[in-house]
């Protein structure tokens, strides 16, 4: 074990050689700026502020949906809290009369994440100055993350002017990741696939698998490691058949990975919140709870003393170090499978929707963990039963959980996706998830509809979230 | 860089700033532990979240938390006292 160790801290050196601290890093639970508490108000100053202008902030979505294809994207990388780089006259150009959709990436500097002013210091004065462009332009997801650097802030607009008319639908993403896994080489392909897989991860949950696009986002503080991250990119894009799109690049600070993700489906998006039926399953993909041994393994490592903890409760270092590379393994794999079975069940046009016959919503398991089942019962205006919380690795979650390592363990990275399935098609769901080689199960059941959203969660909820801000939004019976 | 050193008779400080989740909460315990039952551990941080993670873990293992105070933009100081 020791050698493992030794290696591990001399690739920390290796990282910190490269002006990386592997350790501040954040490998999923905190990379993102706090929704609730900052980047929500501070959108809703900047809504009301801009209101009656051409730029309007789409609310919340997972992913920008828009009508038949869209085909032009255009990037523009702008500096935070300055209008200087922003040149209305290039966004009219790029409108041409049409109107401009687009998806955004904040890295801000982590202590102006601590209230929505200091958030809106750095953001405001770019929507402002795009508001002045005279386009009509509508931001359709948000992204933001932290950097411990000031040096790294950036943001990044990828536009897409669009008519807004045709058959069937895009839908676009973007997600960045600093890192996966911080105890290998950031070369490692896993570390680029699973940071694009997490990028597609929002379009693939409403089915969308065909005309895949990418447009990287990738930064590295050195040429050759760059290259190396480019390398992987193009390897994994070729492997699933996604054309990759060469964009303008942040081109400053450390390391990240990611993309702007776009596919097209020729069936409806399953956004049926309203026909959801009471007594329809929820089914999850595969279990959840990808993060908790990655924090924990890479806390063992700086931390000892909690080997022996782990011994404690009969857990060797060696399985959690087993359970992290499962992790990282699944996370780099594309849920690209399940998106296929998911289309599967999808009517070719909303009018089409049959509440027996197709599924009505789906969402992806990420960084909330089972918190989005919450957000399921707050769309659909239900009340939703949960039997289970079927986990990756229930026991190593537990000792996370318990030893603060991580505050809610069923939080992923490019997690499973749940979705709302009518009883008569449950069967046939689950039969071809298992045919792809997923892990299906049938996890809680819509109660009741037009109530007040509630989940009812099995009391042992309590030993893999410690979070009580998460636990809270649940009745545990 | 993590810094940790004594700033009076049975007080210490724990600069874990430009560190995330979940360092500062196991860098908080390793301090803890290396100081006396009854003494101070004051923890600067800049991440948000550790703000609750770090008292929740602290305050799990025995220990009082005495304050979590703003002391300059986007920084945070939580006092904590080793009880056992």
């Amino acid at each position: 074990m020791r050698a493992v160790f030794e290696e591990i801290l001399e690739r920390v050196k290796y990282y910190r050689e490269l002006g990386l601290n592997p350790l501040a890093l954040a490998t999923g639970c905190a990379v993102k700026v706090d929704l609730l508490r900052v980047v929500y108000p501070a959108i809703g100053i900047l809504r009301r502020e801009l209101e009656g202008s051409g730029l309007s902030i789409a609310p919340r979505e997972d992913a920008l949906v828009l009508r038949g294809e869209a085909e032009e994207v255009h990037r523009r990388v702008y500096q935070l809290g300055s209008d200087s780089g922003v040149s209305p006259s290039d966004i009219a150009s790029l409108s041409r009369g049409r109107e401009v959709y687009a998806v955004t990436v904040v890295q801000v500097f982590q202590r102006y994440a601590d209230s929505p002013e200091g958030f809106l210091e750095k953001i405001a004065p770019i929507y402002r100055a795009l508001a002045k462009s005279g386009a009509s332009i509508t931001i359709g997801k948000g992204h933001s993350i932290l950097t411990p650097f000031p040096e790294d802030e950036f943001t990044l607009f990828d536009f897409i002017p669009h008519s807004g008319s045709g058959e069937g639908f895009t839908a676009v993403n973007n997600d960045t990741i600093h890192i996966i896994d911080p105890s290998q080489e950031p070369g490692d392909e896993r570390q680029v696939s699973g940071a694009i897989s997490n990028s597609f991860n929002d379009i693939f949950v409403l089915g969308v698998h065909k005309r895949l696009r990418m447009l990287p986002v990738l930064n590295a503080p050195t040429e050759d490691l760059l290259d190396k991250l480019w390398e992987n990119a193009r390897r994994f894009a070729s492997r699933y058949g996604i054309e990759v799109v060469e964009a303008e690049q942040p081109k400053r600070g450390r390391l990240l990975m990611g993309a702007t993700a776009i596919g097209y489906s020729d069936r409806a998006p399953p956004v049926f919140e309203d026909k959801v039926a009471a007594g329809s399953k929820l089914v999850i993909t595969r279990p959840m709870g990808e993060l908790a041994p990655i924090n924990l393994y890479l806390s063992a490592i700086i931390d000892e003393s909690l080997v022996k903890d782990l011994e404690g409760y009969g857990i060797p270092f060696e399985e959690v170090e087993k359970a992290k590379d499962r992790a990282v393994e699944l996370i780099s794999k594309p849920n690209i499978e399940a998106a296929s079975v998911i289309y599967k069940y999808l009517p070719e046009t909303p009018e089409e929707f049959r509440v027996d016959e197709y599924i009505a919503v789906t969402t992806d398991v990420t960084g909330p963990g089972i918190f989005v089942v919450k957000e399921l019962a707050e769309r659909t205006g239900t009340r939703i039963r949960l039997h289970s919380v079927p986990l990756l690795f229930p026991e190593i979650s537990k000792v996370a959980t318990k030893l603060y390592v991580i505050p809610n363990s069923t939080s992923g990275t490019n997690g499973p996706f749940i979705a709302i399935v009518p009883d008569t098609i449950v069967d046939d769901f689950i039969r071809d998830l298992k045919s792809k080689g997923l892990v299906p199960a049938v996890i809680g059941e819509v109660v009741e509809r037009g109530v007040k959203p509630e989940v009812v969660a099995p009391a042992g909820l309590r030993e893999y979230v410690a979070d009580q801000r998460v636990l809270s939004e649940f009745t545990l019976a | 860089m993590v810094r940790f050193s004594k700033i009076g008779e049975g007080r210490y400080v724990l600069d874990v700033r430009g560190y995330t989740c979940p360092y500062p909460v196991i860098y908080a315990r390793k301090a803890l532990a290396s100081i006396g039952v009854g003494e101070v551990l004051e923890v600067l941080t800049d991440n948000p979240p550790s703000c609750e993670n770090v008292p929740r873990a602290v305050k799990e293992d025995g220990h009082d938390v005495l304050s979590v105070e703003k002391v300059d933009r986007g920084v945070w100081r939580i006092t904590v006292v080793r009880k056992r």
